[in-house]
């Protein structure tokens, strides 16, 4: 007999994804594990195996109702695929609804590239620590612990790791949502989609240092040269003070720690930090000073509470429950291709200093964070630091790497030792 | 191995810098590109082929076209209906997918050819519905309007300026030749009055093309709209 197949609601901030998407683009992002050896890809099935049972909200697809998408667990799990020559190619809605997650094996790396709707950054890293785990225990029989993350592959999920953690935690009041628009990046776009990806590699001490000597912290410090690399660009591209945007930075918040969630789907906000540069020109030291303020202004249970209440409040709305599906995907759509993007010029995930158990770390060697450009912006920023080094990958669907030349010379001019690292094809 | 422009270091892949593209030297030679972060061959691309899409539209034109005949022939034992569908999809074939299939189709060419195509379109219906409205109405307004549109296309394709005059003059006689719309109507249906309506059009794409012209003639009202309408 057929075994009936566990389902669930999208999350409240996973809805705008399945909206948002585009014939040629949708919301995914990259975590990846080098590990010392060669991956051995028939363990590595037998480890996916075993680990998509335990996390029954991500090995799972996308499908239509009536009224809302929701995902449902696979029959099978997922096969593991094979490299392409750029990171995150594109994953067409028809493959969506078949798995909205991959798995890829290359050399020494095992890659997993999620569909936004299911998990963000945090809930990956969890699925891809355990995954590794499971294959390093199959493959090596390593006596790899269940702490720092890797989740054991044996137990049942808990209900908590499922649960929707927005609607638990929204605050009393809504904050509102006014935004300016802030400065596009723009380029020529390559004609196939090709995702150009360069990579910074900082030993983690050594920036660390700098961002402790400036007293702010890694976040901040990265965002706010960002933000003087976006500056210098506008005020060459826009040399009119008063015609010039703002140049802000999209940052995730992670509010697991904050609301004391254990939740492996989506439980992340963003803060948007950035500077007036019609006011006049800033100084790094003024910028890292006005982009520390904002962060501590805005990163405070309250304020996230009262973000959370102003988006789930809209999905309590009778109305909009039982308006049919391709009207509110319509209007989202609308909503989203108008402000969506324009918002913010980059966005800045960083997902830390990545715990692990020793003896997981002995075998891995490097873990990688890419996100996915957005549909209309060119570049975005995945940020984490493994081992003695801090990665930087920044992706582009743009041919000229105006940004990333700015910025890691920009790290450069400041004293950091950075190694570059691309997957620039040969033109 | 560091970039001589950027001074960041280079992985041992890049012999190139990916970020000011500035080349890798080595003893005087370009360095070599070892195995990087991905495989090199990229999955081929493929691009969506307009002809053969072109093609199959002409296909299920060419069979619709070909289903409806022998429908009729074998219900009714000639063409009756399907003459109409048949012609219709002549129409839409020949207005959106003809110049398609043409790399750079050039309009002067072709908005002449959709009319004469439409007038034709309109002579097979009034025969075939025994009107006696084609000579004396049809014709001439698809002509008028050939005339009015096609001098606008070349204009605007040629000229490549005084688009304001252009499509002013264009305004002024489309109003115009509503009286000529009028009258053809007027002689063919056997209306008892002929100055009744075409003076409400007439005023209305006079006093718009006037606009348009006078726009185009005082720079200060043409700046000071742009300032308040641009996009």
């Amino acid at each position: 007999m057929n075994r009936q197949l566990r389902w669930m609601r999208l999350d409240n901030a996973a809805k705008i994804y399945p909206a948002a998407k585009r014939r040629n683009w949708s919301n995914i992002f990259r975590l990846s594990a080098t590990l010392t050896e060669e991956v051995d890809r028939e363990v590595l099935q037998r480890a996916l195996n075993k680990t998509a049972r335990r996390f029954p909200s991500m090995v799972v697809r996308i499908r239509r109702g009536m009224f809302w998408y929701y995902i449902e667990e696979l029959k099978e799990p997922p096969v593991v695929q094979d490299e392409k020559s750029h990171p995150l190619s594109r994953m067409p809605f028809d493959d969506i609804r078949k798995c909205a997650i991959r798995v890829i094996c290359y050399k020494n790396r095992i890659a997993c590239e999620f569909f936004h709707a299911i998990t963000d950054g945090n809930g990956g890293l969890i699925f891809l620590k355990s995954l590794t785990a499971e294959y390093l225990r199959l493959k090596y029989g390593e006596n790899i612990p269940c702490t720092d993350g890797v989740f054991d592959v044996e137990e049942d999920p808990d209900p908590a790791e499922l649960e929707d953690s927005f609607f638990k935690n929204d605050g009393p009041v809504k904050a509102p949502r006014k935004d300016d628009d802030a400065f596009q990046l723009e380029g020529v776009k390559e004609f196939d989609g090709y995702n150009n990806l360069i990579t910074g590699l900082i030993k983690t001490d050594e920036i660390l240092k700098l961002a402790k000597k400036h007293g702010v912290t890694l976040t901040t410090f990265i965002a706010s040269v960002m933000i003087a690399s976006l500056i210098n660009i506008q005020n060459r591209q826009v040399p009119n003070k008063r015609r010039q945007k703002r140049v802000k930075v999209l940052i995730p918040i992670n509010l697991r720690k904050m609301f004391d969630s254990k939740t492996v789907r989506n439980f992340v906000l963003y803060i948007t930090p950035g500077i007036d540069t019609r006011l006049g020109e800033y100084s790094f030291e003024e910028i890292l000073k006005s982009v520390h303020h904002q962060m501590g202004l805005g990163i405070t249970k309250q304020n996230m509470a009262a973000k959370i209440a102003k988006n789930v409040g809209i999905e309590k709305v009778f109305i909009v429950k039982i308006m049919p599906l391709f009207i509110k995907n319509f209007v989202i759509k609308t909503v989203y291709n108008l402000n969506g993007e324009r918002k913010s010029c980059i966005t800045i995930s960083n997902l830390g200093n990545v715990s692990a158990p020793d003896e997981w770390r002995k075998y891995v060697s490097r873990l990688d964070f890419v996100l996915g450009a957005p549909s209309e912006n060119p570049n975005n920023c995945g940020v984490l630091s493994y081992g003695e080094n801090l990665y930087i990958n920044i992706t582009r669907t743009i041919k000229d790497a105006e940004l990333e030349r700015e910025f890691f010379c920009y790290l450069r001019k400041l004293g950091l030792n950075v190694k570059i690292e691309s997957n620039r094809r040969d033109r | 191995m560091y970039c001589v422009k950027c001074g960041v270091e280079l992985a041992e892949s890049e012999n190139i810098c990916p970020l000011c593209e500035t080349p890798v030297y080595y003893n005087g030679v370009l360095a070599e590109k070892t195995e990087g972060l991905f495989p090199t061959e990229e999955p081929e691309f493929k691009a969506v082929n307009k002809k053969g899409i072109l093609f199959l539209f002409s296909v299920a034109y060419a069979v619709a076209a070909i289903v409806s005949v022998l429908c009729d022939l074998k219900v009714t034992g000639t063409v009756s209906w399907s003459g109409y569908v048949v012609t219709s999809l002549i129409l839409m074939y020949v207005l959106p997918i003809l110049p398609s299939w043409l790399k750079n189709p050039n309009p002067v060419v072709f908005v002449p050819v959709d009319f004469a195509v439409i007038a034709l379109f309109l002579c097979y219906i009034n025969y075939a519905v025994g009107g006696n409205w084609f000579l004396t109405f049809a014709l001439p307004v698809v002509g008028i309007s050939c005339i009015i549109v096609t001098t606008v296309v070349t204009l605007v394709k040629y000229v490549r300026k005084g688009y304001l005059y252009i499509f002013g003059g264009a305004l002024i006689a489309s109003g115009l030749s509503t009286i000529l719309v009028e009258f053809f109507s007027y002689i063919t249906f056997d209306l008892n009055t002929w100055f009744a309506w075409w003076i409400y059009p007439a005023v209305v794409g006079f006093l718009f093309g006037m606009a348009l012209i006078v726009i185009a003639i005082c720079k200060p009202l043409r700046v000071s709209l742009k300032k308040k309408l641009f996009i």
